[in-house]
C-alpha cells in the first residue's frame, strides 16, 4: 500500500524541491528538455500503473489515448489559432474522448477474461493507428504537421516547470485516489476478483472507472508530449509507446505509483544516452532489446520491479531488527 | 494383508485455506477403505492429495512402500493408481472409445483382459461406444470412469461420490461393479450414500473439519448410532 | 468476374495465412490457457530465415522446410525457458510473452538489419495461368494448396492418432488426462512447437506473397490472428480456418470496394462476436 512514512515523504519533498530548482541552477537545453520528457512519460506511465498495478488490468492500447490527446491539441492549434483559448478547449475536448472512448471500450471488454482484453486493446490501438494514417485530410498521414503553441508554453524553462507541476499533481491525485474507498476496491479487484464480487461490489464498475481515470490521464499526457514536440504524427499511436508504458512500470516496479516514474527517468535517460552511443556504434540503436530482456527478467524473477523490490529489502529489515 | 497406500499427517492448503489439517490413514490391500464425513469436511482434497492435483503442504503419502507426494500427477498415476472424480471427468467431445483409449497406458494382455472385463461388467458402454460423452446419461458416464480408472493394471483405485445423482437402480449397478472389482484392486471410496458405504465397504476413516477423528471395521459403524449421527448426521 | 474470381483467390490465400497462424494461437490457448502473444515474432523469423535460406540456396522448398524448423527451435526455447516458468499466472505471462515479441522482433533487425527485404516467388511458381479467360496467379494457388494440406495434415493427427486424441482430451479436461497418467508437458511442448513451425511456414509463405518482409510484419499478422481466434472460438481448430477465411475474404472484398474501412470491418466482427457470443463461432471455451 502507500501509506508513506515520514522519510518517505521527506525524501520526495527533498526530489521535488530539488527538480523545480534544477532549471535555474544548472544551464542545459538538453538536459531541461530530457527531465521535461521523463515528467511527461512519467504521467503516462503512472496512468498505465493504475490499470495494471492497481486495477490488476493488462492494456495493450494504452497508446490509444496517448495519441488522442496529442492529435487533439495538433489539430486544435493548427485549424484554430494557439491561443490560451483554444489550448484550454482541446483539454476539455481530450478528456472527453478519452473519457468516453475508454468507457464504451471498458463497458465492452472488460467483463472479459484478461487475455480478450489485452488483444482487443491491442486491436483498437491498431485500428487508430491506421485510422490517423488513412485520414489524411486531418492527420496528414504519416508525414503528420508542425504547430504553433500558445505563447506561454513557449519557454522551455517554463514548460519544464509546468509538466514537472503537473506530473507531481497527478501523482498526488493518483495517490488520493488509490487510497480512497474507491481505490480499496479496486486494488481488492486485483488480489482477487471473485471474492471482491461474492462481497457484493459490482466488480465491472470499478473496473471501468479505474479505466477512463487511466485513460484520460494518458490523453493529458500525449497532448503534453505533442507541444513539447510542436509535431505529431502517427507514431503517437505506435505500439512503440504502448510498449514505453509497459517496460517504465514493470521495470520502475509495478503497483506503487513512484515506480512509474522512476522508470520513466530509466527509460528515457537511457534511450537519449544510448541514441547518442548509437553514433559510435550501431548496436546501441537496439538499446530497446536490451531493456526487453531485462523487462522479461523482471517479470519473471522480480515482478515487483527496482522500488518493489526495495521496498521487500526494506520490510525484511525492519522485520529482523524488530524481532532482534 | 499387506498395507497398499498409507497417509501420514497429510495437510493440504487451497490458497491461503487450510483444507487438510492432519489426514493419517491406512489401507489395506484387496479391502475396501471408505471415507466418511460431512459436506466441506475434505473428503474429495484428500483423494485430490493422493492423487497430485492438490500439493501436501506437509505429510507424508506412502504407495506399496513408496512415497509419492513429491510426485506430479501423471508420475502417480503411472504407477497404478487409477481415479475417479467427483465429476467424473468425462472427455465431453471424445467418444466412449476414445475416453478408453486416452486412459490405455500399455496396450497389453493385461488391458485388454481388463478392457473385457469391464464391458462384461457394464454392457451398455459397448452399445454406446461410438456416442459422444457428453450425451451419455448420468450413470453411463459413472460407468465410463470407473472403467477407464480400472483399466490398465491400476492396483488402486479411487472413487468419489460415485452414486451421487444416480437413480438407485444404477446406484445398485455401481456397486455390484465396485464388489466385482475389489477382487483385483484395493478400492479408497468416498461415499455420503450410507448405505451403499456400509454394504461394500469394509473399513472405515471419518474426516471431520480436514482431520482424521475415528476409524474401524465397517460392522462397528453400523451397531453405533450415535456415532453416526454425531460425524455423519444421519440416524 | 476477373476480379471476382481473383478477388476470392487473394482472400483466401490470405486467409490460409493467417490460418497458419491462427490455428497455432488457438490450440495453444486451449491446451495450455495460455495466449501467446510472441506468436507473430515466430511468424517473422520464419519469413526472415526462411527467405535468407532461399536466396542463399537457391531452392524454395529448403526455404520452407529451414523456415519451419526455426519455428520448432524458437517455439522450444520459447516454451521451455519463457512460457513454462510463469505457467499459470495470466498477468505474467501475457505481459512475458509480449516483451518476447518485442525482443524477437529488434533481434530480427540486429541479424538483418533495419530494412525491408524483397522476396518473390521462385521460377517454378511465379506468374499466372489463364482458365477460361481469368488470370489466375500461381503463387496464390500454391499457397492456399499448402494452407489446405497444412489443414488436412493437422486435422488428421488431431483425429487419428493418440497424440492427437491426447490434445483434444487436454484441451477438454488437463487434470483428467494427468490423472491418467500422461505427462501433459510433453504434450505442452508438443503443441506449441507445432504452432511455432505453422507460424514460421506461413511467414516464410507470406514473403514472395507480397514481395517484401520487414519487422513489423509479425505483429501486423498476429493482429489479424488475434481477431480471428476470437471470432472462431479460442481453442477451436475447425473454428480457426472457418474464421481465418471468413476474415481473409472480408479483408480481400474490403480492400478493393471500400480499401479504409476493412480493418475496421473484421474489428466489427470481432466486437460482435464478443458480445453475442464470446466463446467464438465454434468455441469451447468461453
Amino acid at each position: 500500500m502507500l501509506r508513506l512514512n515520514k522519510k518517505t515523504s521527506y525524501l520526495y519533498l527533498v526530489a521535488a524541491l530539488f527538480l523545480l530548482i534544477f532549471p535555474f541552477v544548472y544551464e542545459s537545453r538538453t538536459l531541461l528538455i530530457l527531465l521535461t520528457q521523463v515528467f511527461i512519460f512519467a504521467m503516462f506511465a503512472m496512468s498505465y500503473d493504475l490499470l495494471l498495478g492497481y486495477t490488476g488490468i493488462v492494456s495493450f492500447g494504452h497508446a490509444m489515448f496517448f495519441g488522442i490527446g496529442a492529435y487533439t491539441i495538433g489539430i486544435f492549434m493548427k485549424s484554430y489559432e494557439p491561443s490560451f483559448y483554444y489550448l484550454l478547449l482541446a483539454f476539455v475536448v481530450t478528456v472527453l474522448l478519452t473519457g468516453i472512448i475508454s468507457f464504451f471500450i471498458g463497458l465492452l471488454t472488460l467483463r472479459l477474461k484478461s487475455h480478450f482484453y489485452a488483444m482487443l486493446t491491442l486491436a483498437f490501438s491498431g485500428l487508430f493507428l491506421v485510422l490517423a494514417e488513412k485520414w489524411r485530410s486531418l492527420t496528414y498521414g504519416n508525414d503528420g504537421f508542425t504547430f504553433r503553441v500558445p505563447d506561454l508554453l513557449k519557454d522551455r524553462t517554463d514548460f519544464y516547470l509546468i509538466s514537472l507541476v503537473l506530473m507531481i499533481l497527478v501523482f498526488l491525485i493518483l495517490r488520493r485516489f488509490i487510497q480512497s474507498p474507491l481505490g480499496r476496491v479496486i486494488q481488492a479487484i486485483r488480489e482477487n476478483e471473485q471474492r471482491t464480487e461474492s462481497l457484493g461490489f459490482h466488480v465491472l464498475h470499478y473496473k471501468i472507472i479505474a479505466s477512463v481515470v487511466s485513460g484520460v490521464i494518458a490523453g493529458v499526457a500525449g497532448m503534453l508530449y505533442s507541444i513539447s514536440l510542436r509535431f505529431v504524427n502517427t507514431s503517437v499511436f505506435s505500439i512503440d509507446i504502448t510498449l514505453d508504458a509497459l517496460l517504465m512500470t514493470i521495470i520502475g516496479g509495478v503497483g506503487t505509483l513512484v515506480g512509474a516514474v522512476i522508470g520513466s527517468g530509466l527509460i528515457e535517460f537511457a534511450h537519449h544516452w544510448l541514441t547518442e552511443m548509437a553514433k559510435v556504434h550501431w548496436i546501441f540503436e537496439r538499446w530497446i532489446i536490451f531493456f526487453g530482456i531485462i523487462y522479461i527478467l523482471v517479470v519473471m524473477f522480480f515482478p515487483q520491479g527496482i522500488v518493489g523490490t526495495l521496498k521487500n529489502l526494506k520490510f525484511r529489515k525492519n522485520n529482523r531488527q524488530e524481532s532482534k | 494383508m499387506s498395507v497398499h497406500l498409507r497417509l501420514h499427517e497429510i495437510e493440504t492448503y487451497i490458497g491461503q485455506y487450510h483444507i487438510l489439517q492432519g489426514i493419517s490413514f491406512e489401507v489395506k490391500q484387496g479391502e475396501v477403505t471408505v471415507l466418511l464425513g460431512r459436506n466441506g469436511a475434505g473428503k474429495t482434497t484428500t483423494l485430490r492429495t493422493i492423487m497430485g492435483l492438490n500439493q501436501a503442504a506437509k505429510g507424508v503419502i506412502e504407495f506399496n512402500g513408496e512415497e509419492i507426494h513429491k510426485n506430479p500427477t501423471y508420475r502417480i498415476a503411472q504407477k497404478g493408481i487409477g481415479y475417479v472424480p467427483e465429476d467424473q471427468g468425462i472427455f465431453a467431445g471424445l467418444t466412449v472409445e476414445e475416453n478408453i483409449k486416452v486412459a490405455i497406458q500399455k496396450d497389453n494382455a493385461i488391458t485388454q483382459e481388463r478392457l473385457d472385463y469391464i464391458l462384461h461388467l457394464f454392457p451398455d458402454l459397448k452399445k454406446f461406444w461410438k456416442r459422444q460423452g457428453g450425451l451419455l446419461s448420468g450413470g453411463q458416464k459413472q460407468m465410463l470412469s470407473i472403467a477407464r480408472a480400472f483399466i490398465n493394471d491400476n492396483q488402486l483405485l479411487l472413487i468419489d461420490e460415485p452414486s451421487k445423482g444416480l437413480a438407485p437402480i444404477m446406484v445398485e449397478k455401481v456397486m455390484e461393479s465396485i464388489m466385482q472389482m475389489k477382487e483385483k484392486t484395493t478400492i479408497v471410496l468416498v461415499e455420503q450414500n450410507f448405505m451403499m458405504a456400509s454394504t461394500i465397504g469394509d473399513y472405515f476413516y471419518i474426516i471431520d473439519d480436514g482431520k482424521t477423528v475415528h476409524n474401524g471395521t465397517m460392522n462397528v459403524l453400523r451397531e453405533d448410532e450415535e456415532m453416526r449421527r454425531k460425524y455423519l448426521g444421519i440416524a | 468476374m476477373d476480379v471476382f474470381v481473383n478477388l476470392t483467390l487473394n482472400g483466401l490465400a490470405t486467409g490460409m495465412l493467417i490460418f497458419l497462424l491462427a490455428a497455432g494461437l488457438t490450440l495453444i490457448f486451449g491446451l495450455m490457457d495460455v495466449l501467446n502473444f510472441a506468436h507473430g515474432g515466430l511468424f517473422a523469423w520464419g519469413a526472415y530465415s526462411g527467405i535468407w535460406i532461399y536466396s542463399s540456396t537457391g531452392s524454395f522448398i529448403i526455404g520452407m522446410i529451414g523456415a519451419v524448423a526455426t519455428g520448432f527451435l524458437l517455439g522450444w526455447i520459447t516454451e521451455k525457458w519463457i512460457i513454462k516458468p510463469v505457467y499459470g499466472n495470466h498477468v505474467q505471462q501475457i505481459l512475458i510473452t509480449l516483451g518476447l515479441m518485442l525482443v524477437l522482433s529488434e533481434l530480427l533487425k540486429v541479424v538483418w538489419g533495419p530494412n525491408q527485404i524483397s522476396a518473390s516467388p521462385p521460377d517454378v511458381l511465379k506468374g499466372s495461368w489463364e482458365v477460361a479467360g481469368i488470370v489466375i496467379i500461381k503463387y496464390r494457388v500454391f499457397i492456399i494448396a499448402i494452407g489446405l494440406l497444412m489443414f488436412l495434415g493437422v486435422q488428421y493427427i488431431l483425429k487419428k492418432t493418440k497424440i492427437g486424441l491426447v490434445v483434444r482430451a487436454g484441451v477438454m479436461n488437463k487434470e483428467m488426462v494427468q490423472s491418467l497418467g500422461i505427462n501433459i508437458q510433453k504434450v505442452f511442448m508438443f503443441v506449441f512447437m507445432a504452432g511455432a513451425g505453422m507460424a514460421a511456414l506461413g511467414g516464410v509463405l507470406l514473403g514472395p506473397y507480397s514481395g517484401v518482409i520487414h519487422a513489423g510484419m509479425g505483429m501486423e499478422f498476429a493482429i489479424l490472428a488475434f481477431i480471428v481466434v476470437v471470432i472462431g472460438g479460442m481453442g477451436s481448430f475447425p473454428g480457426s480456418i472457418l474464421a481465418a477465411i471468413l476474415v481473409g475474404l472480408s479483408g480481400s472484398f474490403m480492400a478493393y470496394y471500400v480499401p479504409d474501412l476493412s480493418l475496421a470491418v473484421n474489428m466489427l466482427l470481432m466486437a460482435v462476436v464478443l458480445i453475442f457470443r464470446p466463446q467464438g463461432l465454434f468455441g469451447l471455451k468461453g
